[in-house]
């Protein structure tokens, strides 16, 4: 029986990453967008005054979490109870298909290197500004790279790791719990005075479901840069430099990420005319243009590496 | 019938600083305040002091105001008035009074194609035939009885030099016509000014200089405003607008705006800062997530606004996602006007259009 639910998995998995890689993430009619306008009403509902005790409004952020991401849950399990189980395969490849966003990060990728490469900062600025939120006008092609490099090896796990991780755990319905706390973070998980106590929820939630995926990623990133000799120096700056960084999970990512490329991320940003000192992760020099396709090869790299142990082991 | 005729037929436009109507219609979570930059006032305003109630008591006297007036502008050839809109709306009747050849419906009216639009609306409702010009050049060489100019143009912030001033009051004299220039915004850059030029020494006769006051200093709720014009033009204004146009706070506090010298160079200063701030930490946000939405975006910005061309579609959508993020600003025909933030208001700014770039870019992949 478990086994047999493993095995599904497997080809689900298989299938899903399948159709990503031919057709990619569709953009103009993604579900998420209409996740994100479901997820704005809920807020809109249940978000209580700033002038309301801390505790209620952290009360308030959990109830529209809840209101934002329960009923979709409930409507796949329902639809799983009365699909025949031919059928229910094809629907948990479809959702972890919508919930993985492996080609669609090479893309990005892509459109920032291919300009850098023939001199087109304009162009790679533009495209960098799409994954990074900070001001990439005076950015030189070292700081795109670097800024591009960064946002891949965090978005490895965010988007591709964590959703199999999560899809292997719990099937579909978990994915797509995965999925829809990720978005909500990246809307509501905001120190700002508006989203402090709302979005406290929504913020702590994600950290949560990213704790395992995160640490196997730092072991993948690791398992892979041994290619470059950088295997334990990836797991080393994973342990070492993560401490400070804003953030518990992406610190010890794109720590080992760098760490295993041997490049020097981090470090002094400009966010929209603010300047920001983080720590610096990875030991080495400093990101040229193409490490931006090692980046890449890593993240692929990891993918092969998730499916054949998947495979062995079920 | 006689001319002007009184038309029936006109809508009243829409204008920014109808906030409460906003609030009326678009519910925000609770937790978030509206940004108002949708009036382009400055929003550090000069500071009001408490006011003695007595003057609610007492019928204006404008002695001092006009005092005020004369050395702030530095010409005393004015008349104060119940903000400029009280001028815009009386030119139309007054000035064929004072110049019989205008009272005829060949009468041409030359209004910026883009521009304030009270302007043609007031002529538009008299029932003349407003006709539009897309460069001021275009003025010296077509024939026309009144010429308005906005300087500098609202929304389009198109500055005129003095010297086409010139001309253009040699053309409006040698049409014997009326040059009409409404200086609204100039206060922070003063020496633009048609009136600190000395062309106007001698006052010609066909011109005439709005002066606001709400803008610059902020007070667009005392409603007081100035019109500069000869002394024909201004005595029929003065018959037409009756003994009290001001109330006696408005016109109080008006007078103690003109005098606190020291606020006015301080305030010159916050506005050339908060500006760069705009430029730095505002501007390009705004530009990534408008082109997000699609097509070309092209930056404008005076002392006290910044304006953004675009789309008429992609300008109307934004307009809505901005609402709804509990920023209210100007919509225009393919435009969005932002009043330049008080200081305190750049963070939450910021903050609010982040999260429209995050949502325009939901998806798997995400901004870090």
């Amino acid at each position: 029986m478990i086994f047999e639910w493993f095995s599904a998995s497997f080809f689900s998995l298989f299938g899903a990453l399948i159709l990503d890689r031919l057709i990619g993430e569709p953009k103009s009619w993604h579900p998420l967008v209409w996740f994100g306008k479901w997820a704005d009403s809920s807020r809109l509902q249940l978000q209580r005054s700033l002038d309301d005790r801390t505790f209620d409004q952290r009360r308030a952020g959990i109830l529209a979490w809840c209101l934002a991401v329960l009923p979709w849950l409930l409507v796949l399990l329902v639809t799983f109870s009365l699909l025949p189980v031919a059928l229910s395969w094809l629907l948990s490849t479809v959702v972890l298909y919508f919930c993985i966003g492996w080609q669609s990060l090479r893309e990005h990728a892509l459109a920032i290197e291919l300009p850098l490469l023939k001199h087109d900062l304009d162009t790679a600025r533009t495209a960098v500004s799409h994954i990074v939120s900070r001001d990439t006008q005076a950015l030189t092609a070292e700081d795109v790279s670097k800024a591009g490099i960064e946002s891949v090896l965090e978005n490895g796990s965010d988007a591709v790791y964590a959703p199999i991780f999560w899809f292997f755990i719990l099937g579909a319905p978990g994915v797509l719990l995965y999925r829809l706390a990720n978005t909500l973070d990246a809307m509501w998980g905001y120190k700002t005075s508006e989203l402090k106590y709302f979005g406290w929820f929504a913020a702590r939630f994600d950290d949560v479901l990213n704790f395992i995926p995160a640490r196997l990623v730092v072991y993948t990133y690791a398992l892979c840069g041994m290619a470059w000799g950088n295997g334990s120096r990836a797991r080393r700056c994973a342990r070492q430099q993560s401490l400070y960084w804003k953030s518990p999970n992406a610190g010890p990512v794109m720590a080992a990420g760098a760490g295993a490329l041997g490049v020097k991320l981090g470090g002094d940003a400009v966010y929209f005319g603010k300047k920001e000192s983080r720590p610096i992760l990875g030991e080495g020099r400093d990101p040229a243009v193409n490490d931006l396709t090692q980046a890449i090869t890593l993240i692929d790299r990891g993918v092969f590496v998730w499916v054949i142990l998947i495979y062995v082991l079920i | 019938m006689g001319y002007p005729h009184l038309r029936s037929d006109i809508d009243t436009l829409a204008h920014g600083g109808n906030l409460e109507k906003i609030k009326r219609e678009v519910s925000l979570p609770h937790a978030t305040t509206w940004l108002d930059l949708s009036s382009a006032v400055n929003k550090e305003p000069w500071p009001i002091p408490a006011v003695n109630v007595d003057k609610w008591m007492a019928l204006p006297d404008l002695y001092e105001l006009n005092r005020a007036a004369s050395s702030y502008y530095g010409r005393n050839n004015s008349l104060a008035l119940a903000g400029t809109q009280q001028a815009i709306e009386w030119l139309p009747v007054i000035l064929p009074q004072v110049a019989q050849h205008l009272a005829t419906q060949d009468t041409v009216i030359m209004l910026p194609q883009v521009g304030y639009q009270e302007h043609a609306n007031a002529w538009d409702k008299w029932g003349y035939t407003v006709c539009y010009y897309s460069t001021v050049e275009s003025l010296l060489v077509s024939k026309w009885d009144i010429a308005v100019v906005i300087n500098p143009n609202n929304p389009t912030t198109e500055l005129t030099g003095l010297q086409q001033f010139e001309r253009l009051i040699e053309r409006a004299h040698s049409q014997n016509g009326y040059l009409l220039v409404d200086e609204a915004f100039i206060d922070p850059i003063k020496d633009q000014s048609l009136l600190s030029h000395g062309i106007v020494n001698d006052w010609p006769e066909s011109l005439i200089v709005l002066r606001s006051v709400g803008k610059f200093f902020g007070l667009a709720g005392a409603r007081v405003g100035f019109c500069f014009a000869s002394s024909a033009v201004l005595s029929q204004l003065q018959q037409v607008i009756g003994p009290w146009p001001i109330a006696t706070v408005s016109a109080y506090l008006t007078a103690c705006a003109f005098e606190d010298r020291e606020w006015q160079k301080q305030a010159i200063g916050s506005l050339a800062s908060r500006r760069s701030e705009f430029e730095a930490r505002i501007q390009p946000l705004l530009s990534r997530w408008l082109v997000s939405l699609g097509g070309q975006v092209s930056w404008r910005s005076a002392s006290l606004f910044f304006c953004v061309f675009l789309e008429k579609a992609v300008a109307d959508e934004a307009f809505q996602l901005l609402q709804n993020k509990g920023i209210h600003i100007r919509l225009g025909d393919g435009w969005l006007r932002f009043a330049l933030p008080a200081s305190q208001e750049f963070s939450a700014l910021q903050e609010r259009v982040l999260s429209l770039l995050t949502l325009s870019s939901i998806g798997n992949i995400k901004v870090s």
